[in-house]
């Protein structure tokens, strides 16, 4: 596998692995955390697996 | 040629534009979907999104948006408007435009996802301009956190970058060198007429910027036009290679940065990339509103793709650039160009005796002279009713007395050979104001003048 193809499965792989914890979490802190790691692993895609985008755009975020 | 994002950066210019028209498609819909500030004006336009099968039926169909716009839609819809996409309590921030224009200041909301988006527009263009993790980059900027978008999304991409961005631009003149000499740079960032305040600052403290910051690789230039000559007088006055970048309020950080080959080279302005992964950028014809050719100066017409909140479709800047094709520059991206150093705004725009005349032009022609700190113009009208166009110069105060009076009459020759208009050259009374972040040299008194001459003649 490329590099490039390496970091594109990493970051889709990061992106559902962010969004399974936000969504399962009960802790305020991991929840404030989570967040924060959930805008880093879009821009991930975005720059790492570009044509990955329709997924991340229906996104809303959850309110703590 | 390092490449900061490979993915993006060597794709071929027909992947990219496949890639983004795909984003485009998506964020169409997805805004019309969520967004009911465009969901009520497309409807009242009768946008069928799926007639949109490409950039010309895009441009016809979907109207464009002013800033007139926004701000009727937050005068309506207090206090953010209903652009915002997002539920209030989504918000973690706000910026708003630096209101410059004089009619109102626009209001961007944005999500946590979109303070590391803002981040990363900023991060390609440091990346390219050669900072790096750890370099210290001083930013003059006034405000490094706050409602001011230009700063706060530098400080995000310094962040993201890794690298030490010291923030100094509420501090004086003589404190940000004092601070510079302390935690020597590798980066700066500031304004073109602030950097020349810096040069003269230097001087007056005894020394040049090459001897105080002989570490300096970089300057990031934005928000003023500049030529090749003075930019080269610059990058010799520094010792080091001048970028420059372009960025909104409205794109939420940067939009367009120089390569490594920096804002001027081989005697010719540079080319900044515009991140097109990122925004659906058109530049138009200011009055037929078709894609100006390659060279030529258009409208830039603003279409964010990554932004969350605050998303805008079709939004004519009222920003002058001049469009470059891909694969102008030699550096290879794919990306299309504006041409370094002529960024202007239409609505800078001063008529002069029937002359449509840009500062810009202006600023090109007399602050390239070394003898002059800095100049203020205005228009006015004669007690007899004459429109009359005054530059008032500061000189450098070891200039010659006789030498200045030679130089007034230089500049009022030059000034009206290439811009076409006679212009009164007098020395300022008084030193005038230095610009730390936009720049307003420009005055237009002929209504007030035109209303006296009016009850004078009565």
């Amino acid at each position: 596998m490329s590099t490039q193809g390496r970091d594109a499965e990493f970051a889709t792989r990061l992106y559902a692995l962010v969004r399974e914890m936000i969504a399962q979490t009960e802790s305020p802190v991991v929840l404030d955390a989570g967040v924060q790691m959930l805008g880093l692993a879009k821009i991930l895609l975005t720059e790492a697996a570009p044509d990955a985008f329709e997924h991340v755009r229906l996104e809303r975020e959850p309110v703590a | 040629m390092s490449r900061y994002s490979p993915a993006i950066e060597n794709l071929s210019p027909d992947a990219l534009q496949e890639l983004q028209w795909k984003k485009l498609l998506y964020h169409l819909k997805h805004a019309y979907d969520t967004n009911p500030f465009y969901r009520t004006r497309w409807d009242r336009a009768g946008v069928t999104l799926d007639k949109i099968a490409d950039p010309k039926a895009f441009r016809e169909l979907v109207p464009l948006i002013t800033k007139a716009d926004l701000l009727a839609d937050q005068k309506e819809n207090p206090p953010y408007g209903t652009r915002m996409g997002f539920r209030d309590q989504d918000l973690v921030g706000l910026y708003w435009t630096s209101g410059t224009s004089g009619i109102g200041q626009e209001l961007y909301g944005h999500t946590t996802v979109d303070t590391w988006y803002y981040g990363l527009t900023w991060s390609h263009g440091l990346y390219w301009q050669g900072v790096r993790r750890g370099n210290v980059l001083f930013n003059t900027w006034p405000g490094s956190v706050g409602q001011l978008a230009g700063p706060d999304s530098l400080t995000r991409g310094l962040i993201l970058l890794g690298a030490n961005g010291i923030h100094i631009g509420t501090q004086s003149t003589d404190e940000k060198l004092k601070y510079m000499r302390r935690f020597p740079p590798k980066h700066l960032a500031v304004v073109p007429a602030y950097l020349q305040r810096l040069a003269a600052a230097c001087a007056e403290n005894g020394f040049t910027p090459r001897e105080a910051f002989p570490n300096l690789e970089s300057i990031v230039l934005a928000t003023e036009s500049f030529g090749v000559d003075w930019a080269e007088q610059m990058e010799e006055i520094w010792g080091c290679r001048l970028h420059e970048m372009y960025g909104s309020t409205q794109q939420g950080g940067g939009l367009a940065f120089t390569c490594e080959l920096g804002a001027v080279h081989d005697h010719q302005p540079g080319h900044m990339h515009v991140l097109e992964h990122l925004s659906y950028v058109e530049v138009l014809d200011k009055e037929t509103r078709e894609p100006v050719g390659p060279g030529e100066e258009g409208e830039l017409v603003l279409t964010t793709l990554n932004r969350d909140s605050s998303t805008l479709v079709r939004f004519a800047t009222d920003d002058k650039v001049v469009f470059l094709p891909r694969g102008d520059c030699r550096c290879g991206r794919p990306f299309f160009s504006f041409r370094s150093g002529a960024v202007a705004r239409y609505d800078d725009m001063i008529k002069m005796k029937m002359v449509n005349v840009w500062p810009a032009a202006i600023d090109a022609i007399v602050l390239m002279r070394p003898e002059v700190a800095e100049y203020q113009g205005r228009v006015y009208m004669t007690e007899s009713g004459n429109e009359t166009v005054e530059v008032r110069v500061e000189f450098i105060p070891e200039l010659a007395h006789d030498h200045r009076r030679t130089l007034e009459r230089d500049l009022a020759a030059v000034l009206r050979e290439r811009v076409g208009v006679r212009m009164d050259v007098v020395e300022a009374a008084a030193p005038l104001p230095r610009f730390e972040f936009k720049v307003r040299r420009w005055t237009d008194e002929r209504k007030a003048g035109r209303e006296r001459v009016l009850y004078t003649v009565s």
